[in-house]
């Protein structure tokens, strides 16, 4: 577990060496309401446009064609959640996802899998037997592999503005909780800039 | 309504909602016991200068200490003690990482016995210091009793509704749905739920009750505990629960899954435990509270364990409009009787 941690905390390092096209700031909520924030970046590994040739000739002859942006990318982010009266939050994630852009307006939707590593710091005291009335603190690590989904808007192409805002579920497995496996979900809602 | 003031308002409301981690005072404090591979959840609430304790054992499996951590029963008690609310191993806030094969009544029995001891060294060897179970931890308190050495640490025992012989609450379930349900037919009241109920009773052989059939009873239990007026709703209490919607330590997903997961893994065992046969090496002080109306856990259990138990302080109180929840039906009678019974011994 603990070889695993290390290659999460590296691999983002590794990939420095390539600059990133983005990079973002985000509102990260556990169960959507635990508030948190998470900074990242991302590399797009690959990207295809597709043309389709509008219906009516007069918009065709106004607008232009329909273009539809495909990315694969690559991003990596770290942050932190208070789950008041029960944990802090420490992520990591590095996510694998695609992206389709309406490329007039901006609009996109977007989905990943990944790999994370959480660590759930108490925050309130913690006691053993062995220490009696002496407060500690604890915790635990969990690996958390995880699933995304996106939905936002490039706003560069309308405005000029080389950013793009996003709102995006995660859901992820926490591994080990208990005696078994627990899933938890939270939700994203950030900016990208364009690098 | 302009926009400064709209966003204005909604920047209040959005830090309204964002209670921080509640902080330690006389009356309050909140932490993790780390036990056995879980770190479960405690919070403590109340008159803790008393030094009386009531560690309440929330029912489920699969539930959690926040539903009793407010109303009138526990406001009144309060002020008198300090409630000391367990969120048992892989319910509630409680965490941490171990084996399924930790998931027993033993493990959930010795994790009781470590808060007592817990209790005993954080708030001094002179603590009175009681067990109160309800429902399914009536199940776990009564297992702690007569398999650890707990017993020896505590003042009392009270069980509220307590399902310590689930085969016998399920053989003493049928012929309650047979009495009431035939009244209430006659009656005229709800008679088609009350038919189904009864036709189920029916055809139940109460000497050889499956495994399906006993979560059935469970079910009509509690469908014919909805369907009785004789059943109050009592006076809820002034506040609300203790921390805010963010605040609350229970909100997420992940914790109503672990609740599921853990009662799926204790089910099994939970489901074949009877311990009415070794009730009579119960000899601590014994309060038994049990609603009149409770087709959950029958009274038929109280009566029972007041036969059997060796406490020579030992009483039943039944309550007349309650079902299986008398804290919550009848707040002042029963928070009145735990006081009577724990002042006796402070």
């Amino acid at each position: 577990m603990r070889i695993l941690f290390c290659w999460l905390c590296l691999f983002p390092l590794l990939l420095l060496a390539q600059s990133p096209d983005k990079v973002s700031l985000s509102y990260f909520g556990e169960s959507a309401i635990h508030p948190g924030l998470k900074l990242g970046a991302e590399w797009t590994l690959g990207s295809a446009t597709k043309e389709k040739t509008r219906w009516f000739k007069k918009r065709r002859q106004k607008i232009g064609a329909k273009a539809i942006q495909h990315d694969f990318l690559l991003s990596s982010s770290l942050g932190g959640y208070i789950f008041p009266n029960n944990h802090n939050g420490y992520v990591l994630h590095a996510v694998l996802g695609w992206r389709k852009t309406w490329t007039r307006k901006g609009r996109f939707i977007g989905a990943g899998l990944g790999a994370g590593a959480l660590y759930r710091a108490y925050n309130v005291p913690v006691y053993t037997l062995e220490t009696g009335a002496e407060p500690l603190s604890g915790g635990y690590a969990q690996f958390t592999p995880l699933l995304t989904m996106s939905y936002g808007r490039d706003l560069e192409n309308m405005t000029g503005l080389p950013v793009s805002w996003y709102i995006k579920p995660v859901f992820w497995a926490g591994i080990p909780q208990a005696h078994t496996i627990v899933p938890n979900a939270g939700l994203e809602l950030g900016i990208l800039y364009h690098l | 309504m302009n926009r400064i003031t709209l966003l204005s308002i909604l920047v209040a409301a959005g830090m309204s909602m964002f209670s921080c981690t509640r902080l330690e005072s006389d009356t309050y404090e909140r932490f993790y016991l780390q036990t056995d591979g879980a770190d479960l959840a405690v919070e403590v609430n109340g008159n803790i200068a008393s030094g009386t304790f009531i560690i309440l054992l929330h029912g489920g499996p699969g539930g959690g200490s926040y539903g009793y951590n407010s109303g009138l029963y526990s406001e009144t008690l309060e002020e008198s003690l300090a409630m000391v609310y367990l969120d048992q191993r892989g319910q509630g806030a409680s965490q941490g990482v171990y084996a399924a094969d930790d998931v027993t009544l033993q493990q959930f029995a010795d994790d009781i016995y470590a808060l007592v001891l817990l209790m005993k060294q954080k708030y001094g060897e002179s603590s009175k210091i009681f067990l109160m179970g309800h429902s399914w931890g009536g199940t776990t308190g009564t297992y702690a009793l007569l398999n650890t050495d707990v017993q020896d640490e505590i003042t009392g025992w009270i069980e509220a509704d307590g399902a310590h012989d689930i085969p016998l609450i399920n053989k003493t379930a049928i012929p309650m749905f047979l009495e009431i349900g035939n009244e209430e037919v006659s009656a005229g009241r709800n008679t088609e739920q009350w038919q189904e109920i009864l036709d189920f009773a029916n055809s139940v052989d109460t000497s050889n009750i499956s495994v399906d059939e006993g979560g059935q009873i469970n079910n009509f239990g509690y469908t014919a505990e909805g369907l009785l007026e004789q059943i109050t709703t009592g006076e809820s209490g002034e506040g609300g629960f203790s921390h805010g919607l963010i605040g609350m330590p229970i909100f997420s997903l992940s914790t109503v899954l672990s609740n599921l997961f853990t009662s799926n893994t204790i089910f099994d065992e939970t489901e074949t435990t009877a311990l009415t046969n070794r009730l009579r090496e119960i000899t601590v002080p014994v309060l038994l509270l049990w609603g009149k109306y409770d087709f959950v856990v029958p009274p038929a259990l109280g009566e029972s364990a007041l036969e059997r138990v060796s406490s020579q302080d030992k009483r039943l109180v039944i309550f007349e409009t309650s079902g299986h929840s008398p804290m919550d039906s009848e707040p002042e009678a029963f928070s009145a009787a735990i006081i009577s019974f724990v002042d006796q011994y402070r």
